[in-house]
Parts: C-alpha cells; structure tokens; sequence
C-alpha cells in the first residue's frame, strides 16, 4: 500500500494553474527527491498534499482520503517541514523540538517517557541536543534549520515531507541530513524532499522526480532520470558528471545555450 | 533550577499575590475597619454597617478587581499567542472600543438611566455586535492580518461613533459622565454586576484556556502549526469568541482598562521560557494581581477625589512599557 497516492492533482493559485493533472505515489522505504527549477511547483505541490492549498483530484494518505481527514489524523501519517523557518517566540531549543508532540502532551506538564525519548532521538539525529537550553531565535541560520527538522522528526510520522531541509546548512549537516533521510526510508518510512542540490538528490535519494512548469516530466531513479538532456530542458545547464565508489556524482559547471531565462514559463 | 520548576513557583508567588492583595482589597476603605471586624462583617448575616460595607461594596469590588485583572492578562497573552505579534492587545479586536460605543449610546440616551444594569447589557450587546462584524469581515480563511485590520476598522468606527455622542451630547453632564466612563473605575459596582459579567468572564476564560496547546504550536507558524495537528478554524473561533465574552463582559461593568492585557503578558514572557501555554495562567494571574493592586492604590492616593483605575493603569504602564522597548532595544545591538 501506498504511504502517498496522488491522481489528477491539480492546483489553481489565483488565475494562474501552478500543478496540471499530478499522478504521484511514493511507497514505504522511498527516499524520494523533489527536484526542478524555481517555480516549478514544487512547494505547492507539498502544501497541496497536505491539504493547505485549495486543489483538484484524489489525495489518499495511507488507507485514508486525504481530503475528509482531521488535521490530527493527518499529523499522525505527515510531517512537514515548511520552506519558511519560522519560530515566533525565543522558546528554548528542546521545548521547540517537543512541539512535534505537542498533540501527545498535556499542556503545560512535562513530556511523558516516550515522548521525551523521541525528542531526544530527534535532537540526536540533527545534533542539536547541545543546543537544549538555547533560546531558539538566538541560533544562528543553519542551527535553526537543523532544530526545525528535529522537530518534525519529533513527529514520528511514516512520511516525512521536507521543503529546501538543506538550504543554508554546511556541507558537512547537509551530507548527515541526507543520510538520515536514508536511513528513515531503510527503516521503512517514507521522505519526500524538495531539493535544489543536485547532486545531493543524485547521491542519496532512490528516486528522483522532476517537476517542471506544474508537470513531472520525469520520474525513476537518479542515473536513469538525471540525463545531460534533461538538466538542459529543465534547467537549462550543462553538467560534469562521474560514477565513483561513492555513486553518482553531478555537478552543474555552465549555462546551456538556451538558459534558463529561455525556458519555457515555469514560474 | 529546571524551566518547569521556576514555572511553578512564579504560579506559586503569583497566586500567593493575588490571595494577599484580595485581602488588602477587602481591608482597604474610607470605613477604617480592624482585620478581625473585617472578616466576621464578611461573614455575617446581620444587615450591620460593616456587613453591608463588606458584602457590598469591597467584596464586589475585589471580585471584579480580581476577575477582569485576569481576563485581560489571558487575553492579552492569548492575542499575543494567536497573532504571533508581542504588539496585540485585548482592545485590538475592537471588542473593548464597541463594548464603550454601547455603554456610551446607553448613556446619551437616557437608556443607562432607566433601570441599573442598562449601562453593562448595552456595553455588552456592542461587544457582541463588534465580534460578529469582526469574523464577518475577516471571513471563513480569515488569516491573522485580515483579523487585526478587521479589529482595527471596528475599533476606529466605534471610536468615531462614541465621539459623535460626545460631540451631540444634550448637556454637559452627560458629556462628564460619558468621559468618566470611559477612564475605567470599579468604583460603586455591587454583586448584581458581578452576577451579570461573572458568567460571560468564566466562558470566554475556559474558550482562552482551551488554546494552550495551539499557541504553542503557532510558535512554529500556521503551516507548521497546521500539519502537526492544529486547526486554525476552531483556533481562531476561540480566540475571538474568548476575547469577546471575558473582555466584552469586563468593559461592560467597568470600563476602558488599557495596557495591563499589553504590558503583563510581556513582563512575564522571560519567566516563563516564553511558552505562550505557560504564559496564560501567569498571566492571567499576574494581571489579577496588577489590578487589584491599582485599584488599592487609587483608593490610597487620593481618596475621596474618585481618581479612576483606567487611569492609573495608563500612567504606570506606558513608562513602564517605554522602559520596555527600551531594554528591547539594547538587546537587539
């Protein structure tokens, strides 16, 4: 059974169609790459998964039908990690971190045994838990991103949907996020991330799907998907690429000869 | 000292604060009275001097000072929570400006005159009336900045339409007593206003309460908030109705009190780690506290001149809030 079954989704933001007729379905143990150009839907397509968007289509979530589910019942099978890394209130690091099981807590009162040991799990996994007693909007940028992804690891949901989780983090957390989003599918969850790094989506996600002006226009693992003329359709770049012992590398070294500003509208 | 600890014992020192001012309150008169005397007067059946003085007029007072001290702590801390805006305040819905428009519209006509509790029933449907225009105009997807420009244009309408009344009021003495109303006293109020907004406090407190665990979450922002389990809908319904029953209620028996929702909330915020479910208990408490300190305090200073609470409240928070900002301010360099 599928974690995620998406048919014919569509999404009309204002006037303008940002998703067209999406069929997408991720299963359990999928680490699943999000990958496309600035505007391409990506975003959106998170968001209308996760019901936050008005949206056209079928959304199933496990055994259930996305669209008739509680908010609660929702957060108990998706956790989210917005592109925006809010925190309004300097609320210390582990205290932000439970808030992933805040529906599990009585307010006020202390986290129960098992929460509190998810919480710890979740700050090791991102190596914040030297952070606990910092106030959260005294971190700086990446240590944030990194104290926001613990949160939604907090959540322990089978799928995890991460928008940009590596953005403005140093190559070394972005390699160790990467691997844990890894090691979540091997222990049979499911992650689906939007990426910009190609080469990170190339290295360690099974599967990688383009998205491109609100359409897939490709959708299987990195080698097969991740072709010179597909970064150059969609991208509109040129890429060094390698096969080392440590897999697929890509690296993105010049414009094409359409760039990017000639690509058909996507934004 | 843990985090939960130092939570516990500021709820500790603050209950401990109100039971003592309530007591100072019920001590504190022109009817200088010995503590022992106080309390069986309190107690007795009798219908004695004492008696009444105690059972109607201190004790309601102190009922009052206690419960919309702590309707506009929880309410400020609430709106503060919900509009993610350390800026927001009880009056920021245009709950406390219609509730004035209605108690004013009472007075100019004649309406307040004509039997004891028109003055709070008619403050009372204006707060019920703003509320509704409110989420009307904030609609069904309503988002926080809708609500707060919602609040604000009702504020300001309400604020134009109690000017009017001033401007056309039939004598000066209606114009006088439009203006005292609105500066916010707990003087002279009996146990019938205490039975009248009692009530609508205590519903619009468990509607407050009840968000504690969404504010929290909303530190996250809404769509973080939204898929760990919150719904905005219900959220927001509990917000604005809350605020309106306790704070239409508080206005309605006594007046404009301003900055106490505004300035307890961010007093206590460091406290309390800043967890907005742990600041609407302190807060709540804290803001019982402040006002049954200010109303003893208007009796001490100056008695016999009437000096009103709601201004008192003003005088000593804005300073307070300037030296606020100011400590903000340097924590920012």
């Amino acid at each position: 059974m599928s974690l995620l079954a998406v048919r014919n989704l569509s999404v009309t933001l204002g006037k303008r169609a940002v998703l067209h007729d999406i069929d997408l379905s991720v299963e359990p143990g999928e680490c699943v790459g999000l990958i496309g150009p600035n505007g391409a839907g990506k975003s959106t397509l998170l968001k209308a998964v996760l019901d936050q968007v008005p949206s056209g289509g079928d959304i199933r979530l496990g055994d259930a039908d996305g669209r008739t589910m509680t908010v609660r019942q929702r957060a108990r099978i998706v956790s989210y990690l917005p592109q925006e890394r809010e925190v309004h209130w300097p609320v210390s690091v582990e205290a932000l971190v439970g808030l992933g099981r805040a529906f599990t807590q009585v307010p006020v009162a202390a986290p129960a045994a098992a929460d509190q040991a998810l919480i710890e799990a979740a700050m090791a996994r991102m190596d914040v838990t030297g952070l606990r007693h910092r106030r959260a909007t005294e971190l700086s940028g990446g240590e944030r991103a990194r104290v926001l992804i613990a949160r939604a690891l907090a959540q322990d949901t089978p799928l995890l949907l991460a928008d940009e989780p590596t953005a403005g983090l140093d190559p070394a957390h972005q390699i160790a996020l990467m691997a844990t989003f890894s090691d979540l599918a091997r222990e049979g969850r499911s992650v689906v991330a939007c990426l910009h790094e190609i080469s990170l989506a190339a290295r360690w996600c099974d599967r990688i799907v383009v998205l491109d002006a609100g359409r897939i226009v490709a959708d299987g693992p990195p080698a097969s998907v991740l072709t010179d003329e597909l970064m150059r359709t969609v991208y509109g770049v040129e890429i060094h690429r390698a096969d080392g012992a440590e897999g697929l590398v890509l690296l993105p070294t010049a414009l094409s000869e359409t760039g990017p500003s000639d690509r058909k509208d996507g934004s | 000292m843990s985090e939960r600890a130092r939570f516990h014992l500021l709820i500790g020192v603050l209950t401990l604060a109100v039971l003592v001012l309530f007591g100072i309150s019920l001590m504190t008169g022109p009817a200088a009275t010995g503590f022992a005397d106080a309390l069986a007067g309190l107690f007795s059946d009798d219908r004695g001097p004492l008696a009444l003085i105690m059972q109607e007029i201190r004790l309601p007072r102190a009922i009052l000072a206690l419960a919309i001290g702590g309707t506009l702590g929880l309410s400020g801390a609430a709106l503060q929570g919900y509009l993610r805006n350390p800026l927001a305040e009880p009056g920021l819905l245009g709950i406390s400006a219609s509730a004035s428009l209605g108690a004013v519209l009472a007075i100019y006509t004649g309406f307040a005159a004509m039997f004891p509790l028109g003055l709070p029933l008619a403050a009372l449907s204006g707060a019920i009336v703003a509320v509704f225009i409110v989420q009307a105009l904030a609609g069904l997807s309503g988002n926080v900045l809708t609500i707060i420009l919602a609040g604000v244009a009702v504020s300001s309408f309400a604020g134009a339409m109690t000017s009017l009344a001033l401007n056309l009021s039939p004598n000066p003495f209606a114009a006088l007593e439009i203006v005292f109303w609105m500066l916010g006293s707990l003087n002279d109020r009996s146990m019938t206003h205490v039975w009248l907004s009692l009530p609508f406090m205590v519903i619009g407190w468990a509607m407050l309460a009840a968000l504690a665990r969404p504010l929290d979450v909303l530190t996250l922002g809404e769509q973080a908030a939204r898929s760990i389990g919150v719904d905005m809908g219900r959220v927001r319904f509990l917000a604005v109705f809350g605020t309106a029953a306790s704070v239409g209620a508080a206005t309605a028996v006594a007046g404009a009190i301003g900055f106490v929702g505004l300035v307890v909330p961010h007093v206590l915020r460091p406290l309390v780690g800043a967890r907005p479910s742990r600041l609407l208990p302190a807060s709540a408490l804290g803001g019982a506290a402040l006002l049954l300190a200010a109303d003893i305090a208007v009796r001490i200073v100056a008695p016999g001149r009437d000096l009103k609470i709601g201004v008192l409240t003003a005088l000593i928070g804005a300073p307070f809030f300037l030296w606020l900002v100011f400590r903000y301010r340097r924590t920012l360099m």
